[in-house]
């Protein structure tokens, strides 16, 4: 651990905005995902991984021009979503139609991190996973401020 | 002496020390605050709290509206300063920053300390006159707290630290220390952190919860955060396990490979 050149006066200070308790929520949305890119798929869910530290789920998804499109959306931990509504082979089974908005993939993939999550058999609505940016520190870099 | 009679006294034995033992350990009744206190006249923690959070009531009733916390804008009960970082460390953490913080430790199920934070997890006090317990959901693990005790001279260095806590009155304090350096993510800390917690329990609801954290290898000065612990009746704590199926590192390692994930 040293100094490093381009950081002058001992009075700086680093203002990692919103990121105080980002750590503690997605591990790095940014790495992953783009917060720019919004995105909403209607599909039938084929598998479902009720699994720590994120459920994932895999739709059928009609593309443009008809094709299948297999997605794949990730989404918070089990006990997370038991405490808001969710239960384990009953909220979501394969075979059920459902709308998911979230954030794509980074590389464009047929993935994303999922926000919520609408069914079609009820009309039922449930929050599944994080806002964007979480773990990306925002959209806003460190400011550099003066002590 | 008759057989029965044999039966009869040990009964009695029995009974006379389950009482005693039911004496012993009854407990207060709660004071003009709403505060439950243990039988030796402390803040009674007892029970499972969701940090990060001011709303009082069960976890549904809680987090309605937005589900759980939003906690990349900021929990609404957990306010800190900016970290003043050593310029070194800022800078350390700025490329952390630049690198989406592909390097947190957390991506790899290391745990760490809430620090009034973490709202999507809750929390179980166990509280007995010589230890406080906090079990945690998160990553599955827990704080251990012995009272009125040293740290141990031959410390190892641990990622939540070492915990030993006494009562100023009714405000709980925990002195934490011993922690292994921690280079990477979004809040960096040498092997020199050292934090001081206070807890109190103002009501029945609410544990107001205060920090300050030194650290004279990476800090200008001490660092502050307060929070709020607010018991979540009802709430059960629920099986962790990161490592079950924690598929962050090989994205991460995909997107770094096709040049998608560093700031430019």
């Amino acid at each position: 651990m040293s100094n490093t050149g381009n950081w002058k006066p001992a009075v700086l200070t680093i203002a990692v905005l919103g990121a105080a308790s980002a750590a503690w929520a997605h591990h790095s949305f940014g790495a992953e995902y783009d917060a720019s890119k919004s995105i909403t798929v209607t599909g039938v869910v084929t598998e479902i991984q009720w699994t720590n530290p994120h459920i994932y789920f895999f739709l059928d998804a009609k593309g443009k021009s008809g094709q299948v499109e297999h997605w794949k959306f990730e989404g918070y931990p089990p006990g997370v979503l038991n405490r808001i509504g969710w239960r384990r082979n009953v909220t979501m089974v394969p075979g059920d139609t459902v709308t998911v908005t979230g954030w794509r993939a980074r590389d464009g993939a047929y993935g994303g991190q999922s926000r919520e999550v609408t069914f079609a058999k009820d009309g039922r609505k449930l929050q599944s996973g994080p806002p964007a940016g979480n773990g990306d520190g925002g959209n806003r870099p460190p400011a550099i401020a003066k002590d | 002496m008759p057989r029965y009679l044999d039966t009869v006294l040990t009964l009695a034995a029995i009974f006379a020390l389950a009482s005693c033992q039911r004496a012993v350990s009854r407990n207060q009744p709660a004071d003009r605050n709403g505060v439950p206190r243990t039988a030796d006249g402390k803040p009674d923690f007892t029970g499972v709290w969701q940090p990060g959070s001011d709303r009082p009531g069960t976890w549904e009733e809680a987090n309605q509206g937005n589900g759980v916390p939003d906690p990349g804008t900021g929990s609404r009960a957990r306010k800190a300063e900016p970290i003043p970082y050593q310029p070194w460390a800022a800078a350390k953490v700025l490329e952390s920053y630049n690198r989406r913080y592909v390097d947190n430790p957390v991506a790899r199920c290391i745990p760490q300390l809430d620090l009034g934070g973490g709202a999507l997890y809750p929390n179980q006090f166990v509280q007995t006159p010589k230890a406080i317990v906090i079990l945690i959901e998160s990553r599955h693990v827990y704080r251990l707290i012995p009272l009125d005790e040293k740290h141990p001279d031959d410390l190892d260095p641990s990622y939540l630290g070492d915990s030993v806590g006494h009562w100023e009155g009714d405000t709980l304090v925990v002195d934490v220390t011993g922690f292994k350096e921690q280079m990477a993510g979004s809040e960096i800390h040498s092997d020199q952190w050292h934090i001081v917690e206070r807890l109190t329990r103002v009501d029945y609801n609410t544990i107001d919860y205060q920090a300050t954290l030194e650290d004279p290898k990476a800090l200008t000065r001490p660092w502050h955060v307060t929070s709020k612990y607010m018991l979540r009746p009802g709430t059960r704590l629920q099986e962790h396990v990161c490592e079950e199926n924690n598929q962050d590192p090989t994205s991460f390692a995909v997107m770094m490979k096709k040049g998608l994930v560093t700031r430019k």
